[in-house]
């Protein structure tokens, strides 16, 4: 019988896998729950056990294939191939007998590609890594050139989704009709103004960053996976959100006093040190729930408001930032909250973390520690529509009251950044939410 | 009448024989037996044993008579058993039926049509699976046709019958009864030498002939199911004279052409598909042409084997993948 191993269900929105490694190959006899390979996704890096015991017969994804869930990625065969039935009838037609498993197929052939490109990148890549791609010279198909030719346009300007980056028929395509409607655009905008408007520009944009010159010393790192996806999700997220930062000053007097006076019970008990983290967690949370537009997401031309408060912590990790969720935080008190977040923290750092302990965060907190200085602007984590970062705490003299007159004193205070969604959130809610925020905290009105 | 791809043959000849008494059978164990795979069963009873003749084993002798009778104005239409054995009639074919009309300044004709039963998928191993189609599109004078459907099987087989030139007709064994097409009722024909579109796409073609066409139509369903992607499917249906207009079409139509036959890769017809194009459609081409077909090997009888060797769906759905992705 075979059994065939296919890309896992990591998670609710993981809907493709990258095979990072094989660990084991054709013909290797492995046993259930044996790791057969390394799994990446965008959320996650993990291990693929094997569903049963058996011959690995065959390996169907290649390393760096990236494959939808459920793709089958091997073959095993869990127990000798069960012998074919003899034919029955003597005529040759017959052809309806299972077809066992097929035998390892030949290793597909490389992807095609020009000679003179192959070695061009192969010298290039010694030297320049990855930013290789931007400077070597680009090669176009017959057709590619027949229409840049026939539309006189300058085929550098086209953005390339073939493999490698190649320029494909359909990217001309696109590009074309990009230009048509940006000119009819502009057309119709001038019309509109009756301005005798200047031609419209015809490249989409004409600032291109310099090439990159090698120079001695220089260390160049390719992006990791990882690295790809965090810096496409930034550019993603500045580009299509209007980010709208605002600061909140929050006086942290109460607060400390009342972690002072449960630090070290609560590290006995818990075995690990209570943070102002699960505090501000908790706060937002609060706040969250008295503005629920604010526990949301954008989806398409929809605001999407969640019932759950799925709160997610950014974290600091080896490859780059992780945001881990704490699923249904409304439903946690501080302590649970406090346990909540050192539990992802451990499985973070063993590298335990999955794709549903990341996935379905509908709102973020940001929390760089110590050395985070005053303040700063978070990125939104997409979809969501706002991303809260905390300062350093840091004593300042501050003025307050005391019994009807002024008086300054020192206290720890904190400066909390709200980034948020200027296509959903208005001002107005924005600032609300922060000032909540910042309220509940100072109150400090928290059962431990 | 819903008919197997064996029935319309059958019914071709039923009817091509009622309908032109110079039409004849000659073969090994066509007549009493009703072939190895009963395609001629039941003529040997409505026509007798003078227009349905048993052969010795020799295919030689068997297309050589089959010469003789044509040029005397007879239209025979002679089985070869195994299309695997047809080499033992290369020379009657290439060298006398083939050059026959050109000999004689064209005064002579050679209206002789052979029967092939041809292809793998069968478990047939080395001597019974064999595609040698492509032995004999390169010889002037012969005009080769695959049907991949009950309704090409039978229209191209009685087009062949009334061509007044040697005709080599490969029918596929895998394909006898493994398919079925409602046919129409009357006498119809299809056309030597024109392609048929199967399935209109846009975004890469796809042309193959014979045992491979529904291979390639599943690969474009679940290509279209799981990638999105629209692909053309272009039936050769003649192999000699290829329909030229047909493939450049679909080549400028899409830009990416995936050649797909059951036939070995190297030197079979997938090259000369694919020459044309590269010398007339150049600059509508956005991708390397490329070609599924049979390992560079003999059939071997091992059922996983022959698996491996022979190309099937899923190894088209691989090219397909990769060539949209170029």
């Amino acid at each position: 019988m075979s059994l065939e191993v296919t890309m896992p269900q990591m998670g609710e929105s993981v809907v493709e896998g990258t095979v990072t490694k094989w660990l084991v190959k054709e013909g290797d006899r492995v046993s259930e729950d044996q790791p057969l390979c390394e799994i990446s996704t965008d959320k996650v890096d993990t291990e693929i056990p094997s569903p049963g015991s058996g011959i690995i017969v065959r390996l169907i994804a290649a390393e760096g294939q990236t494959l939808p869930v459920g793709a089958p990625l091997a073959v095993i065969e869990s127990e000798p191939a069960a012998q074919e039935t003899p034919a029955r009838q003597a005529e040759p037609q017959r052809h309806s007998a299972p077809s066992p498993a097929p035998l390892p197929r030949q290793a597909p052939p490389p992807p095609p590609r020009g000679e003179t490109t192959a070695t061009a990148s192969g010298a290039q890549s010694a030297t320049a890594g990855t930013v290789a791609q931007s400077s070597r010279p680009r090669r176009y198909s017959p057709v590619v050139m027949r229409m840049a030719e026939e539309h006189n346009i300058d085929l550098s300007l086209v953005p390339g989704t073939g493999i490698g980056g190649r320029v494909s028929k359909r990217d001309v395509e696109r590009y074309l009709e990009n230009l048509r409607s940006g000119h009819e655009a502009s057309q119709a905008a001038a019309a509109a103004t009756t301005v005798a408007a200047q031609p419209a520009p015809a490249a989409p944009s004409a600032y291109r960053p310099p090439v990159y010159q090698p120079r001695e010393g220089d260390v160049v790192e390719p992006f990791s996976r990882r690295r790809k996806l965090i810096a496409e999700h930034m550019v993603y997220s500045k580009t299509h959100s209007p980010h709208v930062g605002t600061v909140a000053e929050v006086d942290l007097t109460r607060l400390m006093a009342l972690r002072e006076a449960h630090k070290e019970a609560f590290q006995r008990r818990e075995g690990f040190s209570l943070t102002l983290l699960p505090f501000v967690a908790m706060a937002t949370v609060r706040a969250l729930k008295e503005f629920p537009r604010m526990n949301a997401s954008v989806a398409g031309d929809s605001l999407v408001i969640r019932r759950d408060i799925n709160l997610g912590i950014a974290m600091d990790a080896e490859e780059g930032l992780v945001v881990p969720v704490i699923k249904a935080a409304d439903t946690f008190t501080v302590i649970g909250l406090a346990r909540e977040i050192e539990r992802l923290r451990v499985k973070l750092q063993n590298r335990l973390l999955n794709a549903d302990d990341l996935a379905g965060g509908s709102f973020t907190l940001s929390n760089p520690g110590r050395e985070g200085n005053l303040y700063g602007f978070a990125i939104i984590n997409q979809p969501q529509v706002g991303i809260l970062r905390m300062g350093e705490v840091k004593k300042r003299p501050v003025v307050i009251e005391v019994g009807g007159t002024e008086a300054l004193a020192i206290h720890p205070m904190m400066y909390l950044a709200l980034s948020y969604d200027h296509r959903v959130i208005d001002g107005v809610l924005g600032n609300r939410f922060l000032y909540r925020t910042a309220r509940i905290l100072e109150e400090a009105d928290f059962d431990l | 009448m819903e008919v197997t791809y064996l029935t319309a043959i059958n019914q071709a000849l039923h009817e091509e024989m009622r309908r032109d008494e110079s039409v004849f059978i000659m073969g090994e164990d066509v007549a009493e037996l009703g072939g190895a795979f009963k395609v001629t069963e039941g003529l040997l009873d409505a026509f007798g044993e003078n227009r349905v003749i048993d052969m010795p084993i020799s295919e030689s002798l068997i297309v050589g008579a089959g010469i003789g009778a044509a040029i005397l104005g007879m239209r025979p239409v002679v089985e070869m058993q195994f299309s695997d054995f047809i080499a033992c009639a290369f020379d009657q074919i290439v060298n006398t039926a083939a050059t026959l009309r050109y000999r004689h300044g064209g005064r002579a004709a050679c209206p002789l049509v052979i029967r092939s039963p041809s292809g793998a998928g069968v478990h047939g191993a080395l001597f019974h699976s064999q595609n040698p189609e492509a032995w004999f599109t390169r010889v002037p004078g012969l005009k080769v046709v695959a049907p991949a459907t009950p309704y090409d099987a039978k229209g191209l087989l009685k087009s062949a019958i009334r061509d007044g030139n040697p005709v080599l007709y490969f029918e596929h064994k895998r394909l006898y009864r493994s398919i079925k097409e409602d046919l129409p009722e009357g006498d119809f024909t299809v056309p030597i030498g024109v392609a048929e579109l199967r399935q209109s796409g846009k975004d890469l073609s796809i042309i193959t002939y014979g045992g491979t066409l529904n291979q390639c139509l599943d690969a474009a369903r679940i290509v279209e199911k799981e990638d999105g992607l629209s692909v053309e499917v272009l039936d050769l249906r003649t192999l000699l004279p290829l329909d030229r207009e047909a493939i450049l079409a679909t080549a400028r139509k899409t830009g990416k052409v995936l050649i797909v036959h059951e036939d070995r890769v190297t030197g079979g017809i997938g090259g000369e598909v694919a020459a044309i194009i590269a010398e007339n459609a150049f600059d509508s081409l956005d991708a390397p042409i490329r070609r599924v077909g049979a390992a560079d090997t003999h059939l071997a009888f091992s059922p996983p084997m022959e698996e491996f060797i022979l190309p099937n769906s899923n190894k088209i759905v691989e090219a397909i993948r990769s060539l949209a992705a170029y």
